[in-house]
């Protein structure tokens, strides 16, 4: 598979959460906390979660890296923080479907089931990272935060 | 070898360096990239990772095929005239190989790449020479291949390291070796040139400081001789490691140089690698075990060698003595000249080392940057995307980042077959990163 457009793995969307990084902090009062590392090229993160009640009340993350994996974790971020009402389990499996869908197994239309089929509109960032699979070497840096968060909410499932 | 080329190293012109290096590329590097088959069968491709590796001339491929078609049985070991008249082969290449570093036949054995080579010495020193509190002296400019050897072994064999650090210049000043030097100092393990920094350092004012006071100096030759002659006998070295993969040879072939005067006593030594084709008698009684062992070179040569990776190298080395090989050390300035006055103009390009010193005979070929604001990685994808191949991360040598204080570095190694046109393209390339990320 062949990108036809630098600019479409380089778009205006990812290019904004890359220099303008959603909740790229710490937290107060987090009670979890996950290292993930991409031994490859390098990129760290540390993803900070505040989940109470079976429900993620808060999230953020810090690191270095590359646009890909600092924009991705910031997509992350800001999607998943509106799902404050939503079950950690439901999350974890609309999650699956997210990192099937960077990895170019699934169209993005096919990422939400019946649980989140309101979501489509609004997580339309996603849309940024839509080529990434195109260009193997980088998928990892796009799969870094998302893997990072499943692993956390395997433990709590 | 012949010197003086008339075009390659007349007719610096300072303001003009474009127009010089066009002369220069029309008449004798085209010529060379039509030696190399990568380039015919890669136009769309800009190859500027030479440091990591570098192309194969046809040479070397015409010459490989030969000796597998014609002369190939094993070495050393058969006493039928065909595999005898192989032996001489191997050794007439053994021979040349050693010539272009201008040392003897025996000085030099065969290994698999340079780092194999830096193990073997390293374990063969400890295991023969350094003793508990001995010191070690490496630098921070060195690859993890020459810092991790002796590093490990230090640990089990109980000497030191010791860490020639940068200079703000990051060169290394001789003066911060002096202080370094203490009567328990008895090898201090070198790159001739960094593969990041593109810098040289002073071999022969290394070796005269050492020489006197008893130290081995060892020095890792695997980017150095890509870009500079190597005279053995002109320098003191007591060990010398390059790679012929990088020096437009086979992969799998490494060599390494002992200076004749460790041949004393070498039966007392114990051999990093032991194996078959190293010994002349064994006997075991009663848990006495009596090796023989063969003299240099084979004595460091267990089990079968590279033998048409060493036959076919060996005429990569004679097509690199007739171009007069090292007389396009010039021309490789004036591209990285070139090269560095481009990436200056840019206005958005940090540069390592070149920011405050000059393209010299002792900084040239490989040049690190970044371009402001943006991780490497994603320039590489911006130039992949060109069809420019550069290498980035931190080419194994960590301790250098850590003075630069950086993650990550894009590294630009240029070959005496590189042309203006390619840089250019990389500068257009550059342009499209900047537009990407809106710097």
């Amino acid at each position: 598979m062949e990108l036809d457009n630098i600019n479409s793995l380089y778009n205006d969307i990812l290019i904004e959460h890359y220099q303008r990084p959603f909740n790229k902090k710490i937290i107060e009062n987090y009670n979890i906390k996950q290292e993930g590392i991409n031994p490859s090229c390098g990129d760290e993160l540390e993803l900070y979660l505040k989940i109470n009640n079976q429900k993620i009340e808060d999230l953020s993350f810090q690191g270095k890296g590359c646009s890909v994996s600092i924009a991705s974790a910031s997509i992350m971020c800001y999607l998943i923080s509106t799902l404050k009402e939503y079950n950690i389990k439901d999350i974890k499996d609309l999650i699956d479907n997210i990192i099937d869908y960077i990895k170019g197994k699934i169209e993005y239309e096919n990422i939400f089931n019946e649980n989140f089929r309101e979501l489509k509109q609004e997580f339309q960032d996603l849309l940024a990272l839509k080529d990434i699979y195109k260009i193997p070497v980088r998928l990892k840096c796009a799969l870094l935060g998302w893997i990072t968060l499943k692993e956390i909410l395997e433990e709590l499932t | 070898m012949k010197k003086n080329d008339d075009v390659l190293n007349n007719g610096i012109l300072k303001d003009d360096i474009l127009t010089d290096l066009r002369i220069i590329e029309k008449e004798k590097v085209q010529k060379i990239r039509a030696d190399f088959p990568f380039f015919k069968n890669n136009p769309e491709i800009v190859y500027l990772d030479n440091a990591a590796t570098t192309q194969k001339p046809y040479i070397l491929l015409e010459k490989e095929k030969e000796f597998l078609e014609k002369y190939y049985s094993n070495v050393n070991r058969s006493a039928s005239k065909f595999s005898f008249h192989t032996t001489e082969l191997l050794d007439k290449s053994r021979d040349i190989i050693s010539k272009f570093i201008n040392s003897n036949f025996n000085e030099i054995f065969f290994t698999y790449n340079a780092t194999y080579g830096l193990n073997y010495l390293a374990l063969f020193l400890a295991y023969n020479y350094l003793k508990e509190n001995d010191e070690v002296i490496l630098t921070q400019m060195e690859h993890h291949s020459n810092l991790l050897p002796f590093t490990y072994l230090s640990k089990i064999f109980n000497f030191k390291i010791k860490i020639w650090k940068l200079n703000n210049n990051l060169e290394l000043d001789l003066n911060d070796l002096e202080k370094l030097i203490t009567p328990k100092t008895k090898v201090i393990s070198i790159t001739y040139m960094s593969n990041v920094l593109g810098v040289v350092n002073n071999i022969e004012s290394i070796s005269n400081i050492v020489k006197d006071k008893g130290i081995m100096l060892l020095i890792d030759a695997a980017q150095g001789i890509v870009h500079n002659e190597i005279d053995t006998k002109k320098i003191d070295i007591d060990f010398l490691v390059f790679s012929a993969h990088k020096l437009y040879g086979p992969t799998g072939l490494g060599v390494v140089y002992i200076n004749k005067k460790h041949f004393k006593n070498l039966q007392t030594k114990t051999p990093a690698f032991a194996g078959g084709g190293i010994v002349s008698k064994v006997n075991i009684d009663e848990n006495l075990i009596d090796i023989g062992l063969l003299g240099f070179p084979y004595y460091f040569e267990p089990g079968t060698p590279a033998i048409s990776q060493i036959y076919s190298f060996s005429h990569v080395i004679n097509y690199l003595e007739n171009i007069n090989y090292y007389d396009y050390k010039t021309y490789e300035i004036k591209l990285t000249k070139y090269l560095v006055n481009k990436l200056q103009e840019l206005g958005f390009i940090e540069l390592y080392g070149y920011d405050r010193n000059e393209v010299s005979r002792n900084r040239f070929g490989i040049v690190p940057f970044n371009v402001k604001n943006v991780h490497s990685h994603d320039v590489s994808t911006v130039l992949d995307n060109y069809g420019i191949v550069i290498r980035v991360g931190h080419h194994c040598a960590q301790l250098i980042n850590k003075k630069l204080n950086v993650d990550s570095t894009c590294r630009v190694s240029l070959a005496f077959y590189n042309i203006s046109n390619e840089i250019d393209t990389l500068i257009q390339a550059l342009y499209q990163v900047k537009k990407i990320f809106k710097l």
